[in-house]
């Protein structure tokens, strides 16, 4: 993200990135968007098994508000984000 | 049946919004400020830690960074606040339809029910608070009460993250200790006259002889003493944002200051325009005209007048402006640092015109129509392609457009 530096000290570096996934989805008849299948940056493509649930909230480390998405992707749970309609996994850049 | 009124206000509300976006400025003092370049460059809203280092809102944006040099400044992103303070509208109407924003940062929201105790008021706001935490990643302080003015008390009372009942049982505990200018409408003019009958306290206005309130002060004093007393009958009405137009007013501070009366004259022009412009877009016309100055040293003045009939003509809310600004002698606070004008008292655009002996009213007419083609002009070139000579003769002013830069407005409390 980018913002004007209005003269600030240095700042801390971010806690975590977004990575941006292409995401396949089915709507609904309730109107929800439902992910099926997601792309990594790398195009490497993964079936979703099972969506654990959805509600809105916030992405604590790459920041952002919107829809959290906790998803089940070859037996892991994994936590994807719908913000300003775009899907996103939070990296962290610690390791 | 006793009322249950909550009243909710998002603490630091752009700088949370802010922090939502950029979770690693968390625990840094932050403030959301105005363009530096442009010279707009005030504090609009800060984070606890900003707060506690002494940062107020209003501050100049050096002014802050002189006293915080680690103050971490971002410009403000008003889409982003005005899309919060939605999702935040929604989550309460989930609970009730009458939710009345004040604001984009405020909200009362009314949910009284037969089987509705204030209890069950404090429950629902520690619900809410939870919710925007979670949800949104910001932090709400809550006041519960039983009258719109309390429970906006409430919400002041502890911050961030809290919620606050005022009850019949402890209002005297907990509202009447508190400074005069705590209250509601109780502004910075009205504290010393207050001060000089020896009221101090909420409990003081409350507890005072019902004549002294308002045969000072009047129809004011009688509601600032109903107010104290907790006996604030105004009802939470659904409105949002967009409230009817009680007045419309333009203000700005110049790219340079303002050091004549020339000067002033000149962006008095060119306010006046506008607010012209968009009374005339708005179909309204307004009789009571109202400027504001700010000096370099940031003190403020305001003051208004009202004419004998309705007008939407850029010359003569100018020439009534400049009135003022004379009489009121202002001009001893030059240089400035902004202006404003705006007009209230507002009636439809076509309401009948008073005709008059002298045919004022005629050439009132005739301007009128000047105007509007001129407003047809500017709707097909853009609102720059036609000034006036005042104003092109001052190019440091000259490129101030507050037709097209006009943001975003608070809500009246009384509506309607």
């Amino acid at each position: 993200m980018s913002f004007t530096n209005t003269g600030n000290p240095s700042l801390p570096p971010s806690l975590a990135q977004r990575a941006y996934l292409g995401v396949y989805t089915y709507t609904n008849p309730q109107g929800q968007i439902i992910p099926t299948r997601i792309r990594w940056e790398d195009g490497q493509e993964w079936e979703i098994d099972r969506v654990l649930d959805i509600r809105p909230g916030t992405a604590r480390k790459a920041g952002g508000a919107g829809l959290r998405y906790l998803l089940r992707i070859a037996g892991q749970e994994r936590e994807i984000f719908l913000v300003d309609g775009r899907w996103f996994a939070e990296v962290s850049l610690d390791t | 049946m006793a009322r249950v009124i909550l009243h909710a206000d998002a603490n630091g509300f752009y700088a949370s919004v802010e922090l939502v976006y950029r979770p690693e400025l968390r625990g840094l003092p932050l403030s959301v400020g105005g363009d530096q370049e442009a010279r707009h460059g005030i504090v609009l809203a800060s984070s606890r830690e900003a707060k506690r280092r002494g940062i107020k809102t209003g501050m100049v944006l050096w002014q802050a960074r002189q006293l915080c040099p680690e103050l971490v400044i971002l410009p403000p992103n008003f889409s982003r606040y005005i899309d919060f303070s939605e999702k935040l509208r929604k989550i309460y109407q989930e609970y009730s339809p009458r939710v009345e924003s004040y604001g984009l940062d405020e909200c009362w929201v009314d949910i009284s029910n037969p089987d509705v105790s204030l209890e069950d008021g404090k429950r629902l706001a520690d619900e809410l608070r939870r919710r925007a935490r979670a949800e949104l990643g910001i932090t709400l302080s809550i006041g519960v009460s039983w009258n719109k003015i309390f429970a906006k008390l409430g919400s002041d009372y502890e911050k961030p993250d809290a919620t606050t009942l005022i009850s019949p049982e402890n209002y005297k505990d907990i509202v009447w200790p508190l400074p005069a200018g705590d209250l509601l409408f109780v502004g910075p003019r009205t504290k010393p006259k207050l001060a000089k009958y020896r009221i101090y306290t909420i409990g003081d206005i409350a507890n005072a002889p019902d004549e002294l309130l308002s045969q000072r002060f009047g129809k004011v004093g009688r509601m600032h003493q109903c107010h104290a007393r907790g006996m604030d009958e105004s009802p939470v009405m659904a409105v949002g944002t967009e409230t009817a137009i009680k007045s419309v007013g333009n203000s700005t501070t110049t790219p340079q200051d303002m050091s004549t009366i020339d000067d002033v004259r000149c962006v008095y022009t060119l306010l006046s325009e506008s607010v012209a412009t968009r009374l005339r877009e708005a179909g309204l016309k307004g009789r009571c005209i109202s400027i504001s100055v700010r000096d370099a040293q940031l003190n403020c003045e305001a003051c208004q007048l009202s004419i004998d009939h309705h007008t939407a003509l850029a010359g003569e809310i100018r020439d009534v402006a400049m009135q003022l600004f004379t009489s009121r002698g202002y001009a001893h606070m030059l240089p400035l640092r902004s202006v404003g004008v705006s007009c209230s008292s507002l009636t439809s655009f076509y309401a009948p015109l008073q005709m008059d002996l002298m045919g004022k009213a005629a050439s009132w007419e005739k301007q009128l129509k000047l105007a509007k083609s001129v407003d047809q002009i500017r709707r097909r070139y853009g609102t720059q392609i036609i000034q006036r000579g005042n104003v092109l003769a001052n190019p440091a002013f000259s490129g101030i457009n507050p037709h097209d830069d006009h943001v975003v407005h608070p809500v009246p409390f009384y509506a309607g």
